[in-house]
């Protein structure tokens, strides 16, 4: 492809790098991520009173 | 980079047609293949099939340079590219800005437009052959880019990834620029 002339020189520095957006492929419910397995509610420790 | 080049702090956006080689993206005009994320432009041998350029090697220094005509090629417009697949890019470092588009030092592909958007068979598509809606999914999905299904939305994804430059960043138009106003 040819450009028109004449040019101009710039400088383009990005303050945040330029990334093509990472497309996540669709996630089924069998893949989801194991959960964290909920604590028992602890009980609340006696304190001899 | 002297004091009087204009710096600018968002990568630019650009629209730019590709031919697919293998797996991959690769130049119209030059035997130069697309990479997934960070592209960096040099100078290399000629190898152009392009008519009008002329190349000249300028070894050490970076890519653009004033005088030559290597980088990184986009246009200003979505509507301007044709050609077997089309998509959008982003540019930045070193640039050399022209009234229709742009040479980049660094670019990377964030887009690519829907097959069926670009399926018209023109010069192009006759010089490099044709790409097919397969070829275009494989080819987004090898890039990790999503696919526009218009030229509209190209310019959508685009403009989340960078900004267009405005006119003052544009170059004077050319005497034959300035003809071509006067004869249309």
């Amino acid at each position: 492809m040819g450009l028109s002339e004449p040019s101009r020189r710039i400088q383009v520095e990005p303050v945040k790098a330029p990334a093509p957006a990472r497309r996540e492929p669709a996630r089924r419910p069998e893949e989801a991520p194991p959960q964290p397995a909920e604590r028992p509610a602890r009980e609340p420790e006696k304190v001899p009173g | 980079v002297g004091g009087d080049v204009p710096l600018y702090s968002s990568a630019v956006v650009g629209y730019r047609s590709w031919r697919r080689v293998g797996d991959g993206l690769g130049a119209l005009s030059v035997q130069e293949m697309w990479s997934p994320g960070t592209n960096t432009a040099i100078c290399s041998e000629p190898t152009h099939f392009y008519a009008g350029h002329q190349h000249r090697r300028h070894s050490g220094l970076p890519s653009p340079a004033p005088g030559c005509s290597c980088g990184i090629y986009a246009y200003h417009s979505p509507e301007r590219p044709m050609g077997p697949i089309v998509g959008a890019v982003v540019g930045w470092g070193d640039m050399e800005v022209h009234r229709d588009g742009w040479r980049a030092q660094h670019a990377v592909v964030v887009a690519l437009l829907a097959w069926h958007e670009v399926a018209a068979v023109d010069d192009l598509t006759y010089a490099f052959g044709t790409a097919s809606e397969e070829d275009v999914r494989d080819l987004a999905a090898a890039y990790g880019v999503p696919v526009a299904g218009t030229r509209a939305e190209l310019e959508e994804i685009a403009l989340a990834h960078g900004q267009p430059l405005s006119r003052d960043a544009l170059p004077p138009a050319s005497e034959a620029d300035e003809r071509h106003v006067h004869v249309t």
